[in-house]
């Protein structure tokens, strides 16, 4: 059951003549974890406030467990939506204990009861011992548990976080991400997390949202987004990938590097010979080899060392092992060159290097 | 399930509109009288007179703007630049002339050069030099511009020092290195980067140079202010008072515009507001930091410390028959009318920018900016469109109840406090507006996310957290509604006097060293916000 839905959503601020929203529609089912991605100004923020109640959208409608709370002019005001909100700097109450932060939006509740929620729900965020401490007097690790244990507190129908992860440092942020991950997950809670960090995304989130310039660019799950993208904006958000330019021949395709055979799995439509088609793959889908399989062939050009890997930016230069210079006679894909990623850490530039793809989308240019 | 409501209307944006509405009267009235006939005494004052105000307003406005400028700029940059002797104490010091309001500064500086003053009886007495009348005479343009000046300059030293304290010393260090002197790095980095501050400072003294009645009334300069007056009390000409009124507002109007324009879209931030402040230079040459030195300790001594001086002088010689029960209750009741004004605009300040902060329209930010407009329009503008609304409306009450009881609205403490309101709410919007900055719109976003209604939030969570400018607020418009006087003038109850019109009554009526007993109380309170504010902003510094 969908237990969020927006409606063609648009969002535009007085100021700005552009739309920070641009019709976003999408729906969520429940206990799923949402990654919103983007970068700053894509309007990921603006999206998660507008289903906070914080922003009003100029269109639209949000539906949250079968309620209409936002449409026309009509709102439901924040304080009435059930949504749990954690903020970037966490916004912790500083004038308020530990406790008293928890147990703000437990309203109603006797005061045992009260009680019993605040620690059932440090006890899972595992900071029960700290209750009586103030804000600051904590660690930018615990202060996140704590904005999490507090909006988790009344048992919200949808969590909300913005960006929570980038107050963290590396180290703390990958332990962190995990437990977030799990704490959601045990309580089988809605979430949606904005953030710019696509390793957020990929570890916390069941399904990804890209955002660009306000509009909705792919919903998917990590791994139909990874594999395969709808557009460059998101194959390139998610690692280094390459195009590569090639033309149709029977049996498979032409490119700068060399011939590439075509493949069984990944079946294209061979009516019209000649025509330009992309090879789209990512940088690390490739497979070194020696000059007696058959390859393509390239020079590196520029190597960057990556500490688990090497990135090599691979130009082609027509060598004679290859059969490049025959079949590619077109002069003016000289400058051809690709990204790929190497294990082995002994390139230098200027090094031919064979290889071979392991996998690639065919993609048609567009005329 | 629950219940939708229109979702930029609750009862706190209608709060808002009704408090601008409030606070608009005045000028709409004016606005709206000024298409009604002039007065009687318009034309007179149209050809006599007008052309003296304009050009005395004019005159007075460009030579206070200009030393303000030479004097605010320049200590501002000593201060923070230059390391020297009792630079530390200087830097606050030097923001003390704001607490003497400047017609009282115009009395002790009469006092000080008359022929028994203290400077003529010391050179007299040791020099056996004889002068007739005062050394210098500075009842007229000149000394006005002088008086003022040396009141005023702190709003622009402030403001510059700020300017300056804020820019990245990366900034100034990437200049130096490129090889500029210091005086070019002034030139052609600092001062071009403060200068939206510069401008901001010098508009409000230009306001304030309007505003002024006392200073212009003693020293005989008359300006629009003085004619909105002489309108008022000796011609009792309303409609001529207005129309007056009317011209002036639009010069302030014509001033906000042109700072607002020099602005222009040129909001360059002067660095971020992590960036460590720029290491003070101490210049190698002991004289020259003595220089630096005796240069602050000279503005200090002509802005402030000769002229409390000349105060305390007075209020030994006639402490004994102005100190006395009636003056008690003089104290008592201004201090209880400035404190519960004070108050009321703290209340109407977090009213306004707590609607802002909870509403999703971002419209209601003009609304409360609209409302702190106040303070531009000087105080006599005010005083005549709020008193002008309050008189027909008791003409109404009287032809409705068709009693002969007389005035019952105008003439009230409530019509004064209402103007209060008008002229200081952006003094306590302002510190108000600080608080909320600091505490940030997440945690009340937050409280409501967790199901804590706006009324509930504000007690629980944003009212806690802003307590500091809430008191900070209610000082600063305490302090300057005690200084206040054109306003306080026109609206008071008939007889009641507050210190501030206490002092002017005297010193107009040749009783000038009694004055001193009320100028003193006025300026020693206006000291107490200055020392406490400065010593809050130091602790949180040593602190950091």
């Amino acid at each position: 059951m969908a237990i969020l839905n927006l409606k063609n959503i648009s969002k535009k601020y007085r100021s700005a003549d552009k739309y920070a929203v641009d019709k976003v529609s999408f729906s969520l089912e429940k206990g799923e974890i949402l990654a919103l991605v983007g970068e700053s100004g894509s309007g990921k923020t603006t999206l998660l406030r507008l289903i906070a109640g914080l922003e009003h959208p100029n269109e639209g409608e949000i539906e949250l467990n079968g309620n209409l709370i936002v449409s026309g002019k009509k709102s439901l005001p924040t304080n009435k939506r059930k949504t749990g909100m954690v903020f970037q700097d966490y916004a912790l109450f500083p004038h308020l204990t530990i406790f008293e932060n928890v147990a703000f939006g437990l309203k109603g509740l006797k005061k045992k009861e009260t009680e019993q929620r605040v620690f059932e729900t440090l006890e899972l965020t595992g900071l029960e011992e700290d209750v009586k401490k103030y804000p600051h007097q904590l660690s930018g690790g615990q202060q996140q548990r704590v904005a999490l244990a507090r909006a988790l507190a009344p048992r919200p129908e949808l969590l909300l976080m913005d960006e929570p992860f980038s107050n963290l440092d590396t180290i703390l942020r990958d332990q962190v991400r995990e437990e977030v991950r799990q704490i959601i997950k045990t309580m089988g809670i809605t979430a949606i997390l904005v953030t710019h960090d696509t390793k957020d995304a990929f570890s916390t989130a069941d399904k990804i949202a890209v955002m660009l310039k306000g509009k909705l660019l792919q919903i998917d799950t990590p791994d139909t987004l990874y594999n395969e993208p709808n557009s460059d904006y998101v194959a390139e958000l998610f690692g280094k990938s390459n195009n590569l330019e090639a033309i149709v021949e029977p049996g498979g395709f032409n490119t700068p590097f060399g011939f590439v055979s075509e493949r069984a799995d990944c079946p294209f439509a061979t009516d019209s010979d000649n025509c330009k088609v992309k090879l789209f793959f990512r940088a690390e889908e490739t497979d070194f080899c020696n000059a007696e399989e058959p390859h393509l062939c390239g020079m590196v050009e520029q190597c960057t060392y990556l500490g688990d890997h090497m990135q090599l930016k691979v130009r082609c230069n027509r060598c004679n092992t290859c059969s490049s210079k025959d079949l590619y006679p077109n002069s003016n894909l000289e400058g051809a060159s690709i990204l790929l990623k190497s294990s082995v850490q002994s390139w230098k530039p200027g090094d031919t290097v064979r290889f071979r793809l392991k996998n690639f989308k065919v993609k048609e240019t567009e005329k | 399930m629950s219940k939708k409501t229109t979702y930029w209307w609750n009862k706190w944006t209608g709060g808002a509109i009704v408090i601008l509405l409030l606070v608009l009267t005045p000028i709409i009235t004016i606005l709206v009288k000024l298409f009604g006939s002039p007065g009687e005494h318009w034309s007179h004052i149209v050809s006599n007179l007008l052309p003296s105000y304009f050009a005395n307003s004019m005159i007075l406005l460009l030579g206070v703007g200009l030393f303000t400028f030479i004097i605010g700029v320049s200590m501002a940059w000593l201060v923070s630049i230059y390391e020297f002797p009792g630079r530390k104490y200087f830097e606050w010091l030097l923001i003390l002339p704001l607490a003497f309001p400047s017609y009282m500064m115009s009395y002790s500086y009469v006092g000080i050069l008359e022929y028994t003053g203290p400077l003529q009886a010391f050179l007299r007495n040791n020099f056996d030099i004889h002068i007739k009348g005062p050394i210098i005479d500075i009842m007229n343009m000149p000394g006005a511009i002088f008086i003022l000046s040396i009141s005023l300059f702190p709003y622009v030293y402030v403001i510059c020092r700020a300017s300056f304290m804020r820019q990245s010393s990366e900034l100034q260090e990437a200049a130096l290195l490129l090889g500029s002197s210091r005086m070019r790095v002034f030139r052609k980095i600092a001062l071009p980067m403060a200068r939206p501050a510069v401008a901001g400072g010098i508009a409000l003294v230009g306001m304030e140079v309007l505003n002024d009645y006392g200073t212009v009334k003693y020293f005989g300069v008359d300006t629009f202010t003085s004619g909105i007056f002489r309108a008022w009390f000796s011609f009792g000409d309303i409609n001529t008072a207005i129309h007056l009124s009317a011209i002036l507002t639009l010069i302030v109007l014509l001033l906000i515009w042109l700072e607002n324009f020099q602005r222009g879209s040129k909001g360059w931030t002067s660095g971020n507001s992590t960036s460590r402040p720029a290491i003070r230079i101490k210049p190698n040459n002991k004289s020259t930091r003595f220089i630096y030195s005796g240069l602050c300790l000279l503005v200090l001594l002509i802005s402030f410390i000769f002229p409390l001086s000349q105060l305390f002088y007075w209020v030994s010689l006639t402490w004994r028959n102005v100190v006395d029960a009636e003056f008690g209750i003089l104290i008592f009741r201004s201090f209880s009318l400035a404190i519960g004004s004070a108050i009321a605009i703290a209340l109407l300040s977090i009213f306004l920018l707590y609607t802002v902060r909870i509403s999703p329209l971002k419209w209601t930010k003009h609304i409360a900016k609209t409302a702190s407009l106040g303070y531009a329009i000087p105080g006599a503008v005010i005083a005549v469109g709020i008193m002008i609304p309050m008189i027909e409306m008791d003409r109404l009450l009287i032809w409705l109840t068709s009693n002969q009881g007389g005035m019952i609205i105008s003439g009230t403490l409530a019509i004064l406090v209402l103007a209060y309101i008008v002229r200081f709410m952006a003094v306590g919007y302002n510190a108000i507006d600080a608080g909320f900055q600091k505490t940030g719109a997440s945690v009340n976003e937050v409280a409501r996310s967790l199901g804590s209604s706006p009324l509930r939030t504000l007690r629980k969570i944003d009212l806690p957290l802003i307590r500091n400018s809430i008191a900070a607020a209610i000082l600063l418009a305490f302090v300057d509604i005690l200084k206040e006087l054109p306003l306080t003038l026109i609206l008071r109850p008939f007889n009641y006097h507050t210190l501030a019109t206490k002092a002017f009554d005297m010193a107009t009526n040749e009783m000038i060293a009694e004055s001193a007993n009320a100028s003193l109380v006025v300026v020693l309170t206006g000291v107490i916000p200055i020392i406490l504010l400065n010593n809050v902003i130091s602790r949180k510094r040593s602190e950091s």
